[in-house]
């Protein structure tokens, strides 16, 4: 015979002042007295309640609900403490009480599970640590905690992941709608055994119980930063130490301690700060748990911190370790093949070996005009001039070819294009995001600066990703004499960890919800930019195809926590109606010299200010005096050279505990997991060790260890992922041509070999970049023509051997920056702050023209929400959180761009004038200069003879026919109009930057 | 996770080379030439071979086949950004006599977010509510013209968001989140449906001539990380329609053929050298249909043909309804000619009346009332209403309490922000005629009875459209993304016919 406690009570879940989804839920708790079916981790405390008080407490929510309802429910319980079939009806599904209703596990549910489940969650495997051959196993559920609520299969995990199809995984039979419905109902009328399970009931509270919520409620004013009034709640020992006014908290009289006290009296959180701390009051359930902890007399559990990479673990097996990607890649051998005039180095060994066991070979050598403009493009995102074509082909030295590669890369414009390759994934914006006010990131172009000049100098990948996970970790710059050039740039490079959009910079936008989204998409971003892995489902669940259990999320959650502490959160941004211990992300560290300057520039400018407010102190002063001083104090201020701020991200040294959150949510905490890495990358690695960083403040070096964890030489991903992308690059197609999932849900590399091959090599070489692109575009693959034959359409449609070179788009950057190159008006300025915007009535965001000309597209402000119309029209996307694979995209509204807008009209017209500089007044010469500028070759016979035709005609019609009085909409942009008349030359020129050969590279 | 089904053959297409003659069948019959690339290369490929995740639906705007057939083809979003009041439009409260200058009861207020909602008085509504047309709904004498029509519509009195400002509220009503960066309910219904005319936008957006944007501003048409194929396209009735529609500089109209002429011979020499391309015929048609789109979208937006009789039906050449009746208009216009989803706004937040109720709903009300009925006959008359769903209502409605400045009084008292209950309306496309769905408490305060939230709106849209929201996906980064996300929904059966 079981007996039940019954409650009634609030959705606890939908209890939050923001949330008010569903806010008259009444939800009926069945708890029987064993402490069995516990409903969640924070409810055993409703047990403690009396009932006279949450029935008093819950006496207007009633009177909302319709009396129907009500009325259902209280008949519920009725039936439920006679002992009768448990008829429980939630919100959602209306009581039928026609049904049959004894649904028993051992006749009815096991088998189902049996067919079903057992495969997986057996004894022996127990995948997601969850095994269903013992009920007392069952019901302790799995790495998520338990799985099911008596009496709601809505809030029962293991409900909602077979009713969702989310169990049993694609592949496997799913339930039948009988099944589940009787699993479903067994749950509902509350789950039914014949034997009970033999359960140890663990009613015992523990600080983990606690510790969550303290953080949650208290820690932001009695933690780390400060400690009002003495207190700091972060650990028993203090808070038994407690504050000014004595101990917190006295073992076994939860109403004397003060904690509970100035909870109760609501004293604490105190009122006005709740919204702008970012906290919400502590719940009912929350203050309950608490008490009991202390009645418990204040019960500590030790936990060891788990070693999760031996053969036992449930979670990951260690056949699951062996997957490919998670293996080192090998030293493999180039294969021999038959063509071997054809094998410039070892990428066409691979290559060819494939393609000859299919019959085929390499398409013809691409001419040198197609080379140069290919190679120029591809490393420096913009076309050759002429003159460089024509020394070019006239070059007859052997290495011709070569020399232009190293030419090229040499070329500052190489940083520039490949630094836009990394900024993408990074995911590098300049504003925050996130709140339709997207506020501007000031000073996130030096990160951009830091990127660009890091690919400028070819800085080792193993080095370059330390810097940006971990460069406050390599360097002591807490102390002064710090600061210097090379320990700034580590600073900066950290900025990769600030690119997120972040909301968090407002108070209803501040929750610990909000920051958990900004660590999630960081995680994202890094996980699946540098590891090919997505590891995003498992902030709920266990991922469903990868080996990656939920627990590795919060390890790697662990890792950033130092910095990233959504319990210890700095702002974005100051704001209006901030709280006022907000603090701050910016890093003020300037050279000496720099320093020195700007005390120079402002110390005359201070005086005066000084001046002017003694002047501003004469209360008897006239109106019109005191106006015109106010208006110099103003001007004076402005004056004041500011130093440039850095947007960092540093390790504090005083991380908080993390907890596993239950479905990502981080009012359920469930177990503590410790710092570390995916447990299916530990093959043939030396393991993630954490070393503490001594400096002048003392880091957890968490990040510093996870980046030297993630740049050892045989890392199985590391180094794979980013020749990858590459690779990518520069053949249109990944050797995993899913370049962000490594995973099993990936796509398997094409040439297994050729990317053990180069991921090898490319570390072996130094992890330089320079030398992977050398190595790539001198191989005989990089050089062949992009022309289609039957045969290769045939046997190779989507060119997955590289049976030839893909005839490829510009991206939004080089065709922009190529069309403001051809008209001669680059403005080759580089870093610093980014060029502002124009944002016109109809929504046309173009970039400000400086006065030399027009800069390069990566230096235009990247603001989310003014994203410049003609780079977003040709996919470049706004950052959320970040992109991997540009769009390549064929849409309408690119020729209407390019016809219509003012700015290619313009440079049209000015690219006219270079033709002119160029050719005179002469017709043929004219067509002649202007291939050559923009295609740089010849005219063919027929493209002269079409050009000559309508030059004619476009010159006859600039003279006879009147202009349509097609207006543009907004006459705002009107002064940007050319001076220059435009001419029938101009006309011709504007249709030659429409052309497809400008838009396509061979 | 699946996703809408595909008809095979596109499939197969990629897998075979296509042949020229097939290729141009696949124009003709509307493909848009959007995105073709990504339909004939890696991207379906890709897909094709995907055996665990369901097949991707193309991103291109090609009319796609919906999970089931659908009650509607095409939807009108009246967009009444700020909040009207339910109290003073839909949903009379005889009881706010009773209160009147009172707090209200505690227990009503019980979940409000901030403690102003709880402590002002309430009020009774200045406006006159009666019963109309044979379903006997009532409608306060703000509407006179709504009111005729009432048979046509199902009010639902139980809507509720989750957020008392207007910011995170106006998210939530277009994208199920709060917070900007997900494609909003018109980007997942385009991307599920396609178009059905190639040479307009498949989402237009009707919003004020004079740049009066809603709160978001331009965020309230954003495909987040969907394609931007689906944002919403802004057209204007002067000027260039839609931008970059229309040169931004003059040039004769010789001048312009002769250069289109030029640049086809250029690019199909530049073609011809390169057999085998797709691209670059994806490309050549891009630039003709750039051209159609020109004319189209300017012959769609011409009002000059329309009858004295209809321009007066929606309130066209009338100081106060002219504004807004051009858009009612031109929504009809757009609609008639196969654009799936057009979405229109005030003239910034009219609905916002936190003072004068009497006075700041008047005006609202005499802005919209005449060209939204008039919009409702002329669809009902020319058959379209059938399969055309319209949808009026904002983020949340207002409180039913008064808010005055300290120093006024309690006639020119206004209402605060109400996310708890309000009302909006949906009509023609299948939905229930006459009907009056859910309530909210005795005050009007929050929504009690039937309550929709906003994913059950969205579920329910989607649902006349002939799409389930469950299936409706959107693979990112290894998440299926849906528009109703994460939150339990369900579709709103008791008001579709």
């Amino acid at each position: 015979m079981q007996s039940f406690s019954i409650s009634l009570r609030l959705n606890p879940e939908k209890n939050h002042a923001l949330d008010i989804d569903d806010p008259y839920l009444v939800i009926i708790d069945v708890v029987p007295t064993f402490g069995l079916f516990s409903v969640t981790s924070k409810s055993p405390s409703l047990i403690d309640i009396p009932q006279s008080s949450f029935l008093n407490d819950e006496k207007h929510s009633a009177m909302v609900v319709s009396r129907r309802r009500i009325f259902c429910l209280l008949l519920n319980c009725l039936m439920v403490l006679l002992g009768r079939p448990l008829l429980v009806s939630s919100a959602e599904t209306p009581a039928k009480s026609s049904q049959p209703s004894s649904i028993v596990y051992e006749d009815d549910i096991q088998p189902i599970f049996q067919t079903h489940c057992v495969k997986c969650h057996s004894k022996k495997k127990r995948k997601a640590e969850f095994d269903l051959t013992t009920t007392a196993n069952l019901l302790k559920g799995g790495e998520s905690g338990p799985g099911l609520v008596a009496g709601k299969p809505d809030e029962s995990l293991l409900f909602e992941y077979l009713h969702d199809g989310q169990m049993p995984p694609e592949g496997s039979k799913p339930l039948s709608q009988q099944e589940l419905e009787k699993v479903r109902r067994w749950i509902l009328t509350g789950l039914k055994f014949k034997q009970s399970p033999q359960v140890i009931a663990t009613n015992a509270l523990s600080q983990h119980d606690i510790q969550p919520i303290l953080y949650r409620r208290c820690v932001m004013c009695h933690g780390p930063e400060y400690q009002e009034g003495g207190l700091d709640v972060r650990t028993k020992a203090s808070m038994l130490i407690g504050g000014k006014t004595g101990t917190s908290i006295m073992a076994g009289k939860p109403d004397e301690s003060l904690l509970i006290k100035y909870i109760v009296e609501k004293t604490c959180p105190p009122k006005a700060e709740i919204s702008r701390a970012g906290i919400e009051p502590t719940t009912t359930e929350e203050l309950a748990t608490l008490k009991k902890w202390i009645r418990q007399g204040l019960p500590v559990e030790k936990v060891e911190p788990k070693n999760f990479s031996n053969d036992q673990d449930p979670l990951v097996s260690k056949s699951d370790r062996q997957f490919w990607s998670f293996q080192p890649p090998q030293q493999t051998t180039p294969p021999k093949v038959a063509q071997t005039e054809l094998v410039k180095n070892s990428i066409d060994a691979f290559l060819l070996r494939k393609l000859e066991t299919q019959k085929l070979s390499y398409a013809p050598e691409a001419d040198r005009r197609t080379l140069i403009r290919r190679a120029t493009f591809a490393l420096t995102g913009l076309p050759p001039t002429p003159e460089e074509v024509h020394a070019f082909l006239n070059d007859d030295s052997e290495d011709a070819y070569e020399t232009l590669i190293d030419r090229l890369l040499e070329s500052p414009r190489y940083a520039e294009k490949w630094g836009r390759f990394w900024l993408d994934l990074a995911g590098y914006a300049d504003s925050e995001g996130k709140r339709s006010a997207d506020l501007i990131r000031k000073y996130a172009y030096r990160y951009r600066d830091y990127v660009i000049q890091s690919f400028g100098e070819d800085k080792p990948y193993d080095v370059f990703l330390t810097e940006q996970l971990a460069g406050d970790e390599l360097v002591d710059y807490t102390n002064p004499k710090n600061a210097i050039p090379e320990v700034i740039e580590k600073l900066v490079a950290t900025g990769f960890l600030r690119m997120a959009p972040d909301g968090t910079s407002a108070n209803p936008v501040n929750r610990v919800s909000d920051r958990m989204e900004v660590i999630s998409d960081e995680l994202d971003v890094l996980y699946r930019g540098v590891l090919g892995l997505t590891i995003n489902c498992a902030r709920c669940h266990s991922h469903k195809y990868d080996p990656i259990p939920q627990r590795d999320y919060y390890r790697a959650m662990a890792i950033f926590k130092g910095a990233y502490d959504e319990y210890d959160w700095m702002t974005p941004q100051p704001f209006s109606n901030q709280w006022k211990r907000a603090r701050s992300r910016f890093l003020t560290l300037i050279p000496e010299q720099e320093q020195q300057e700007l005390e120079r520039h402002n110390a005359p400018i201070e005086k005066q200010i000084a001046e002017v407010k003694t002047k501003l102190k004469n209360k008897d002063l006239p109106k019109k005096e005191k106006k015109s001083l106010d208006k110099q104090l103003k001007k004076l201020t402005a004056s004041l050279k500011s130093p440039t701020l850095i947007r960092a991200l540093w390790d504090r040294g005083r991380p908080s505990p993390t907890y596993i959150y239950r479905r990502g949510d981080e009012t359920q905490p469930t177990r503590l997991v410790q710092p570390g890495t995916p447990s299916a990358i530990a093959d043939g690695i030396s393991p993630y060790h954490i070393k503490p960083v001594q400096q002048t403040n003392s880091k957890t070096g968490r990040r510093l260890a996870f980046a030297r964890w993630l740049t050892q030489p045989d890392h199985p991903l590391t180094s794979r992922v980013i020749v990858n992308r590459i690779w990518h690059k520069h053949f249109g197609n990944g050797i995993v041509k899913s370049l962000d999932n490594f995973g099993a849900l990936g796509t398997p590399p094409s040439h297994p070999e050729l990317l053990d091959w180069l991921a090898v090599d490319f570390v072996k070489q130094g992890w330089q970049f320079k030398k992977l692109h050398r190595l790539i575009m001198t191989s005989q693959a990089y050089r062949q023509s992009s022309s289609i034959t039957g045969l290769h359409q045939k046997m190779d449609p989507g060119n997955q051997l590289i049976s030839r070179m893909p005839l490829r788009r510009l991206e939004a950057e080089e065709l922009r920056d190529s069309l403001i190159f051809t008209a001669g008006e680059l403005d080759e300025t580089p870093f610093g702050k980014p060029v502002d915007v124009n944002v016109r009535p109809d929504g046309l965001v173009t970039s400000k023209r400086t006065d030399k000309g027009w800069r390069r597209s990566v230096y235009v402000r990247h603001r989310r929400k003014e994203m410049p119309t003609f780079l977003e029209v040709f996919d470049l996307p706004q950052m959320n959180p970040n992109c991997t694979t540009r769009k390549n995209s064929t849409v309408v509204s690119q020729p209407l761009l390019l016809v219509n807008n003012q700015l290619v009209y313009q440079l049209a017209n000015q690219f006219a004038q270079q033709v002119r500089a160029r050719a005179g007044n002469d017709l043929q010469k004219q067509i002649v200069a202007a291939y050559q500028i923009a295609f740089q070759r010849d005219p063919l016979p027929a493209e002269k003879e079409i050009a000559l035709a309508s030059l004619q005609r476009l010159n006859q019609n600039q003279s006879t026919s009147p202009l349509l009085a097609s207006k543009p909409g907004q006459p705002s942009t009107q002064k940007q109009i050319s001076k220059s008349p435009h001419d029938g030359l101009s006309d011709y020129c504007h249709v030659l930057l429409n052309s497809a050969e400008f838009l396509y590279i061979d | 996770m699946s996703a809408l089904p595909q008809p095979k053959p596109q499939i197969k297409l990629v897998q075979s080379a296509i042949s020229r003659r097939n290729f141009f069948d696949r124009m003709t019959d509307g493909l848009y030439g959007v995105a073709l690339t990504s339909l004939m290369s890696q991207q379906s490929l890709i897909a094709a071979e995907k055996q665990h995740h369901a097949a991707r639906i193309p991103e291109d705007l090609t009319p796609k086949r919906p999970h089931f057939p659908p009650r509607a083809k095409a939807v009108i979003h009246l967009c009444m950004q700020g909040g009207p009041s339910q109290v003073d439009l839909f949903d009379p409260k005889p009881a706010l006599k009773k209160f009147h200058g009172k707090t209200a009861p505690r227990e009503l207020t019980q979940n409000a977010v901030f403690e102003n909602d709880r402590t002002g008085k309430l009020m009774q509504s200045p406006f006159q509510f009666k019963r109309h047309g044979k379903s006997g709904a009532w409608v306060s004498d703000a509407m006179p013209h709504i009111a005729e029509e009432v048979d046509q519509l199902t009010i639902i009195r139980s809507m509720y968001n989750v957020h008392p400002n207007h910011e995170p509220a106006i998210y939530k009503m277009q994208s199920g989140q709060t917070f900007p960066g997900h494609p909003v309910f018109g980007s997942w219904i385009t991307y599920g449906l396609g178009n059905e005319n190639q040479n307009l936008p498949a989402y237009v957006v009707l919003a004020d001539p004079s740049n009066r944007l809603p709160v978001n501003n331009v965020d309230n048409w954003m495909s987040g990380y969907l394609s931007p194929l689906y944002q919403g396209t802004r057209m204007r009735a002067t000027g260039s329609p839609l931008l970059n529609l229309a040169p931004d500089y003059s040039e004769s109209e010789q001048v312009t053929l002769t250069k289109q002429q030029l640049l086809k011979q250029l690019d199909r020499l530049h073609q011809k050298q390169r057999p085998g391309q797709q691209d670059l015929e994806a490309r050549i048609r891009n630039y003709e249909m750039a051209a159609n789109m020109q004319l189209e979208a300017t012959q769609t937006l011409d009002i000059s043909q329309e009858t004295e009789q209809t321009l007066s039906m929606y309130g066209i050449d009338e100081k106060e309804t002219d504004s807004f009746g051009r858009r009612c208009l031109l929504a009809r216009r757009l609609v008639e000619q196969g654009v799936r989803f057009v979405q229109l706004y005030t003239r910034g937040q009219i609905w916002d009346n936190h003072r004068n109720i009497k006075g700041s709903l008047t005006t609202a009300c005499q802005q919209t009332d005449l060209p939204i009925a008039g919009l409702l006959k002329d669809l009902r008359q020319r058959g379209l209403l059938d399969s055309t769903l319209v949808l009026w209502g904002g983020e949340f409605g207002r409180l039913p309490t008064a808010q005055i400045a300290s120093d006024s009084k309690m006639q020119v008292a206004g209402r605060d922000h109400g996310p708890y209950g309000f009302s909006a309306w949906m009509a023609g496309g299948g939905v229930k005629q006459g009907l009056v769905y859910g309530n909210t408490d005795e005050v009007g305060y929050a929504s009690v009875e039937n309550r929709v939230s906003i994913q059950d709106w969205h579920a329910t849209i989607l649902h006349l459209l002939g799409m389930n929201h469950e299936k409706l996906v959107y693979e990112r980064n290894g998440l299926g993304e849906r528009l109703t996300h994460q939150f339990p929904t369900r579709v709103v059966q008791d008001i579709i016919a």
